[in-house]
């Protein structure tokens, strides 16, 4: 199966969108890991649109939650955008990763996976 | 030898169990067709297959169980959302299920069955399945799996364990995949999971194919410590694994008043919080959770999983007392009859005792004989009570017949219920099964028109039978009921001319009209359906009721619908009496229907005929005298005692010698040779071993008025 790991400037230069789709697992960690590091250290707005994406695993779990932590410090913004698709819910669920608060003191509300009727507020 | 005993006795379990489970199975679906979305139902549908299935996989009933694996497979994908739930569905799974049924009465009564019918149910269960299921047909895996079907219910300990596992960094690069574990461990029984992540780095610092997260576990299972430890075998020299027993059912909450430990307790016995940190975030009256991450003593997720695991406890354990409470066991119903039986020897016994005690006028015996006989009427209501079933167990059995009957018909009804859990003596129930099952076809056959037919009349096109079951002193009403057409007492009449019974010119009201549809032989309908119609049925069911000692009643108003009433006793084995005498003879009159008793004044309205009036504080009752109606020779006593009953709203008073009291009367039934006594509904033996029959008040008075 193929990937894309897709970041496009939303225009302002301030917000940057990461589409990602396909396969997302632990093959593509450092290239999703180089794309995210490079988004963060540029921009103060980070979406990321999972919704095409068809199979992963812990891997990009952990990622959007170092790349979140790490935006937090520089006091950025990361979020979601759009649905999350089943494939990341099935590891979400498997991995125990929904919850109802955030994990550190820090992200207590902006956590990516915070169940989703919250997300708004994340 | 022993072993072959333990697996028969096993067998007639799973037997019990089983149809036990695919009546629930009848209701589930039933009640699935009305709400198709609620998973809840799913659930239970696919439950109930899983455990036939396994269970029935372990007595060696392998028929059954591969037949009922088709079933749960494409309930499995019902769950899963795959399929929808339809009409279609609903009708394949309930003649699947009385294929199971009828699979499991073969098996047992040994007889051949037929397995064309199972054929035609699994493939067309098969062309529900998405393309991809067909494959199953040949999947070799499929057999294989039926044997891994184990009972849901294990009888076995289940215990809660508190797991946290924390894997090397570098697992993923060891080909080992943690989620793979966790959801073996998924499989043990039921679990939280909650991922830890608080040694992740920012990512700047982070390795992205290391592993960073741990997870907190919280598992019910009944495998033991040692299964839990085989999903780690490959890992546990690189990873960190702490296992705990948090709770086993012996324990029933005794830490605290909510069932379960506090949440600091939890946090120090996990190692995440320092004791003496708990201790001094305690001092402060705000929440503990809320004062250790302000404190930033612990972070919050170590709070949440906590949490999780405080609430997960305490659920299991509710759940486990809640089935503690509903804990019952299993009698073989002949046995309960011999006990029936044995307590109205005893009532028999301690009626005599009583006698001997009075006469004797011992004191001493007297209050022995007033002891035993507290005793046995507790142990007569205890016996009874265990007997008392609710009704709804058979009302619900209509559910499937209503339905089916209503498709067979093209007719559209529903059936309403009310007072299904009125309790009844288990062996009216049980002879009431086809009575009910004769008046619903009735109902829905000649009452509910056909749609279309109801619409033109102004009716919504969907029929309903109503059931109702209510007390009613020692008896219980039953109510079936129908908006349909009605019964027009001018087709009864002129049927009823032209089959002779009776003459043109006979004056009669509606009632004693809708009373010949009770004779033998009489049937209005036009056609002879397979549901109804062939003249045998109504007299059958009146003989069916009177043989409860029941009556049954019929009205019906033409357009509106009818209403079959029937009135049944409580029980059959033993009443509440009247003991009465005339001359040498005792009588027994059920204490239900009795009033009160008073004293005849002199011979007041001493005339000629049957029915005298008796003033009772000024209201005129009419009275009938014993003495005479049952021919007793003899003198009649100065002051003679009226016993003054009520039948069916009437005031009627019966003339005897003298009342003796109350008395637990244990009915036995009268040889064939006292069939025509109409007066008498059977006999008892008293005390003295003497025997005193029972009147059959309503009947006696009837025949009276009209004789």
């Amino acid at each position: 199966m193929s990937h894309l790991i897709d970041l496009q400037n939303k225009g302002d230069g301030n917000t940057d969108r990461l589409i990602l789709s396909g396969e997302i697992t632990i093959s593509e960690a450092r290239e999703l890991k180089d794309v995210l590091l490079k988004a963060i250290d540029t921009v103060n707005d980070l979406h990321v649109n999972m919704e095409g994406v068809l199979e992963t695993d812990l891997s990009l779990l952990q990622l959007l939650c170092a790349t979140h932590r790490a935006a937090l410090k520089q006091g950025k913004r990361v979020k979601v955008e759009g649905k999350y698709p089943a494939a990341v819910m099935r590891v979400m669920t498997e991995a125990g990763y929904s919850r109802r608060e955030g994990c550190v003191a820090e992200a207590r509300k902006s956590c990516l996976w915070i169940k989703q009727e919250k997300d708004k507020d994340g | 030898m022993e072993q072959d005993q333990g697996l028969e006795r096993g067998k007639s379990v799973f037997f019990e169990e089983a149809s036990e489970l695919l009546s629930e199975l009848e209701d589930s679906l039933l009640e699935l067709e009305d709400a198709p979305d609620d998973q809840e139902l799913i659930g239970s549908v696919f439950r109930a297959m899983h455990t036939i299935k396994g269970s029935g996989a372990m007595f060696g009933f392998d028929a059954v169980s591969s037949f009922t694996h088709e079933v749960e497979t494409v309930f499995d994908l019902v769950r899963a959302g795959t399929i929808p739930v339809t009409k279609q569905l609903i009708d394949l799974t309930l003649a699947a299920r009385d294929q199971i049924m009828a699979m499991l009465d073969a098996a047992r009564s040994g007889k051949p069955v037929d397995d064309e019918i199972a054929d035609g149910i699994t493939s067309a269960l098969r062309t529900l399945l998405p393309q991809a299921g067909v494959e199953n047909e040949t999947d070799p895996g499929h057999m294989a799996k039926v044997d891994e079907g184990v009972p849901e219910s294990s009888t076995e300990e289940e215990n809660s364990y508190r797991i946290r596992f924390r894997p090397e960094l570098e697992i993923f690069s060891t080909g080992s995949n943690p989620l793979h574990l966790l959801n073996e461990l998924s499989e043990l029984g039921q679990c939280r999971i909650i991922a830890q992540t608080d040694a992740l780095p920012t990512i700047h610092e982070m390795d992205p194919e290391a592993c960073y997260v741990y997870w907190d576990i919280v598992l019910t299972t009944s495998k033991g410590i040692n299964a839990i430890r085989d999903v780690f075998i490959f890992v546990e020299d690189t990873s960190e694994l702490h296992i705990e027993v948090i709770d086993k059912p012996e324990a029933t909450g005794g830490e605290t008043e909510t069932g379960y430990k506090k949440l600091g307790e939890i946090l120090v016995e996990r190692g995440d919080v320092r004791p003496e940190d708990l201790a001094k975030a305690l001092e402060s009256q705000k929440r503990i959770g809320e004062v250790l991450v302000e404190q930033e003593l612990v972070n919050p997720a170590k709070i949440q999983s906590a949490l999780e695991e405080q609430k997960y406890v305490r659920t299991v354990r509710k759940k486990r007392k809640a089935k503690g409470a509903l804990s019952s066991i299993r009698v073989a119903s002949p046995k309960l009859d011999q006990l029936v039986n044995l307590v109205g020897e005893l009532v028999t016994v301690q009626a005599r005792l009583s006698q001997v005690a009075v006469s004797r006028n011992d004191p001493q015996l007297i209050f022995l004989a007033e002891e035993v006989e507290r005793l046995t009427g507790e142990l007569r209501e205890n016996t009874m009570s265990i007997r008392m079933l609710p009704i709804g167990t058979t009302f619900s059995k209509f559910r499937r017949l209503v339905r089916d009957l209503a498709r067979d018909l093209g007719k559209e009804v529903t059936m309403t219920t009310e007072g299904a859990e009125t309790e009844l003596d288990k062996t009216v129930i049980e002879k009431l099964n086809d009575p009910l099952v004769h008046l619903i076809r009735n109902s829905i056959d000649h009452g509910i028109e056909p749609p279309d037919v109801r619409e033109a009349a102004g009716k919504s096109r969907e029929g309903t039978v109503h059931l109702s079951a209510v007390h009613s002193g020692a008896h219980v009403l039953i109510r079936i009921s129908d908006d349909g057409a009605g019964i027009d007492p001018e087709v009864i009449r002129t049927k009823a001319m032209e089959k002779g019974l009776i003459s043109p010119d006979m004056e009669m009201t509606d009632k004693e009209i809708f009373s010949i549809l009770f004779t033998p032989g009489f049937s209005t309908a036009k056609t002879v359906s397979n549901v109804s119609g062939r003249g045998v049925g109504m007299d059958v069911v009146k003989t069916n009721i009177e043989s409860l000692r029941g009556t049954i009643d019929l009205t019906s108003e033409k357009g509106k619908g009818t209403t079959v009433t029937l009135k049944l006793p409580l029980t059959l084995a033993i009443i509440e009496g009247l003991l009465a005498r005339i001359g040498d003879e005792h009588y027994v009159l059920p204490l239900s229907t009795v009033e009160e008793c008073i004293e005849l004044a002199s011979r007041d309205g001493d005339g000629a005929g049957r029915r005298r009036l008796a003033n009772i504080r000024g209201e005129i009752i009419p009275y009938i005298h014993l003495r005479e109606q049952f021919r007793i020779e003899g003198e009649r006593p100065d002051i003679e005692q009226i016993v003054v009953t009520r039948v069916d709203g009437d005031r009627i008073g019966l003339v005897v010698d003298e009342v003796i009291g109350e008395q637990q009367t244990v009915i036995k039934t009268m040889g064939r040779l006292c069939n025509g006594l109409r007066e008498i509904s059977g006999a008892t033996i008293l005390g003295d071993g003497t025997v005193a029959l029972i009147l059959d008040v309503p009947n006696l008075i009837h025949g009276a008025v009209t004789g």
